[in-house]
């Protein structure tokens, strides 16, 4: 990367923990560390709830599943605002008027202490281990990227994180999501200007070439619980989740509770209601357009590096021939891309079947123009560009299939490239300076989320179990130095599962499964404890008996989408919560 | 601050979520316009997005 990229870069790391450190200033108490004294504006929180849901592997992610699969992945979201609306009503009052410092902490009061310390618990482990999961994300990017050892990257996103963190508290964590959000939504409006700029079609050809590849498709109405990405599974099945993640997560839960009152609380949250899904498409439309770029300019055979570089060394001869059949293949699509954007095309051959070899010096052959005065001919003429076109496309991705393939036999990893794509565009591509700051989004992206969760389990570790069961009548001072101890503590546990995770490669799906086993269930807890007659023994018990109901869907019918089992999960806990409350009423 | 028996004693079930801080009917008023514009909004983005759909989707 050039030096002035690495200068924007180091000057962003520089200016995030010089600004936590100064905001530590000042915090002497343990309601400033946790929630600074409930004192922040609706848009500071706003802002931070938005950085906190998005994480690096958003930017890297899923920018690069738009490249791959278009919109779709949008649905996901389709539930949020509603759950955004239902919580302002409900729960937001709730633990506010509580005086709570945490949402398991409201659990005790209403129900009884095991719930709490459950619910606390399933929270820190699952938590702990995403944690060192989204720290693993880009760092395994970065290393494959850079040419660095896992530990750099790792220690590169992790130290200044948890330095900021532990030293300023939410205040620190708070005022630099809010600079965090704003670099990222630069950046990605950056880009998009960028490629529109870079691109030899305007922006509606650009459209019409990824429309032609089905990637502009946003909407699936079927009604099938195996498909993941469904309008009713994102409507239904996103709701329920996100009431989950934004009602009982205390990663989420901290940040109102720190707001001023209840309405900068849900004004807050409406926030995210209004922008979440806008900016969501402009996520997976940079990835989209990153496709339709890399129609008209040559785009990597294998985009991790160390993959590429890997393979070149073991099956040299075999790669390179690959690599030829790409570059033709490639060199066809663009003429293709060229005549169904209607622009004159270099040096391709049209002439060829796809998947064939180009002549080596073949010359360029204008496609057929229909008269101008016959629209029908036009789009005729039109139609079979684009069949070219996406046969072509399809040729290239056989080539692709074969690199990826060989790749996954040469290094014994899954060679799924998707996290690649946009790293290698913003490198190879974009202009000084601009690389710089994208790769600096990516990294706000990490370090928003990742320190918001560290503020959380430290949070929880001490509201919820220190002092709870430990050290109920210390001092604030004391408090004060035990929460940072156990920042810097989830801080270390975290960068060790993210130097882990990756050489235990399933680790990553593991902690997604465990997390979806609880999340509904605990959310039905919390909907439980607006059931007037609920019971702490109902609560209790229809918690083990959600995430069994869970466990028994995901190990008995593995094709029920995983956004579904938060509803199954929420319903098994309040059905058995009243059932058993009932009964414990009757004795 | 509070002692640390206040902050942890539980409630039991007669714990319920005090409204105090969450004000009366005109607060319930200024929600349902909020929810009205939020409705609005996200109707608006699914409508750009459909007719992007409609329009480039073949």
């Amino acid at each position: 990367m050039h030096p002035v990229n690495w200068l924007i870069v180091g000057v962003y790391v520089a200016y995030v923990l010089v600004d936590g450190i100064r905001r530590a200033r000042g915090t002497s108490e343990i309601e400033g560390y946790f929630l600074a004294s409930r004192s922040l504006p609706w848009w500071a929180v706003g802002l931070s709830v938005m950085a906190t849901q998005l994480s690096a592997v958003t930017m890297i992610g899923t920018t690069g599943q738009g490249a791959t699969d278009g919109l779709r992945f949008v649905q996901f979201y389709f539930g949020l605002p509603l759950a955004m609306v239902i919580l302002g009503v409900t729960l937001v009052p709730f633990l506010r008027g509580a005086g709570v410092y945490t949402a398991y902490e409201y659990l005790e009061r209403r129900f009884d202490s095991r719930t709490r310390a459950l619910t606390a618990l399933l929270f820190l482990l699952s938590r702990g281990m995403s944690c060192g999961v989204i720290i693993a994300a880009p760092a395994v990017v970065f290393s494959a990227v850079f040419g660095w050892p896992l530990v750099w990257s790792v220690a590169l996103i992790g130290i200044p994180t948890v330095a900021y963190t532990m030293l300023g508290g939410i205040q620190a964590v708070t005022w630099a999501d809010v600079k965090q959000m704003i670099l990222i939504v630069f950046a990605l409006l950056a880009v998009v200007v960028v490629l529109i700029a870079q691109m030899p079609v305007s922006p509606g050809e650009a459209l019409h070439i990824a429309g032609a590849t089905g990637r502009l498709q946003v909407f699936d109405f079927s009604f099938n619980i195996n498909e993941t990405y469904t309008f009713w599974s994102g409507l239904i099945g996103g709701t329920f989740l996100m009431l989950s993640y934004f009602g009982t997560d205390q990663s989420q839960v901290q940040r109102y509770l720190a707001a001023k009152s209840v309405n900068a609380a849900r004004t807050s949250l409406l926030m995210s209601a209004y922008w979440k899904i806008p900016l969501q498409a402009l996520v997976l439309l940079v990835g989209v357009m990153v496709f339709v770029y890399y129609q008209f300019s040559p785009a990597p055979l294998l985009y991790n590096p160390a993959h590429e570089a890997a393979v070149a060394d073991a099956r040299g001869a075999e790669y390179q021939a690959l690599q030829d059949r790409y570059g033709e293949a490639l060199e066809l699509r663009e003429g293709a891309a060229r005549r169904a954007a209607g622009l004159p095309t270099p040096a391709a051959n049209p002439s060829a079947p796809p998947g064939a070899a180009a002549a080596p010096q073949a010359a360029p052959t204008p496609a057929a123009a229909p008269a101008p005065n016959n629209p029908a001919a036009q789009d005729a003429a039109r139609q079979a560009a684009m069949d070219d076109f996406l046969a072509r496309e399809a040729s290239v991705q056989e080539i692709r299939a074969e690199a990826l393939a060989m790749a996954e036999q040469v290094t014994g990893e899954p060679s799924r490239d998707v996290n690649y794509i946009i790293p290698r565009f913003v490198l190879g591509e974009l202009p000084i300076g601009l690389a710089g700051l994208f790769i600096a989004a990516i990294i706000a992206a990490a370090m928003s989320s990742i320190s918001s969760e560290l503020n959380s389990l430290s949070t929880t570790s001490i509201i919820d179990f220190y002092r709870r069961w430990f050290r109920p009548e210390a001092s604030d001072a004391h408090y004060l130095a035990v929460s940072k101890v156990a920042t810097a503590f989830w801080g270390v546990f975290a960068c060790f599962v993210a130097v882990y995770a990756v050489s235990l490669g399933s680790l990553i799906e593991v902690v997604n499964r465990f997390g979806s086993f609880f999340y509904g269930s605990i959310l039905g807890v919390f909907l439980l404890a607006m059931v007037p007659r609920a019971r702490g023994i109902g609560a209790f018990l229809g918690l083990f008996a959600g995430m069994g109901a869970v466990a028994a869907v995901t190990f008995g019918a593995p094709s029920v989408s995983f956004l579904w089992h938060n509803v199954i999960g929420a319903g098994v806990v309040l059905a058995v919560g009243v059932a058993l409350s009932g009964r414990a009423a009757g004795r | 601050m509070k002692s640390g028996a206040e902050r942890t004693s539980p409630t039991g079930d007669r714990a319920r979520p005090p409204h105090a801080e969450s004000g009366g009917q005109d607060q319930g008023t200024r929600f349902r316009k909020t929810l009205v514009r939020v409705l609005l909004v996200q109707v608006m983005t699914l409508a750009v997005l459909w007719l992007m759909q409609a329009t480039y989707h073949s």
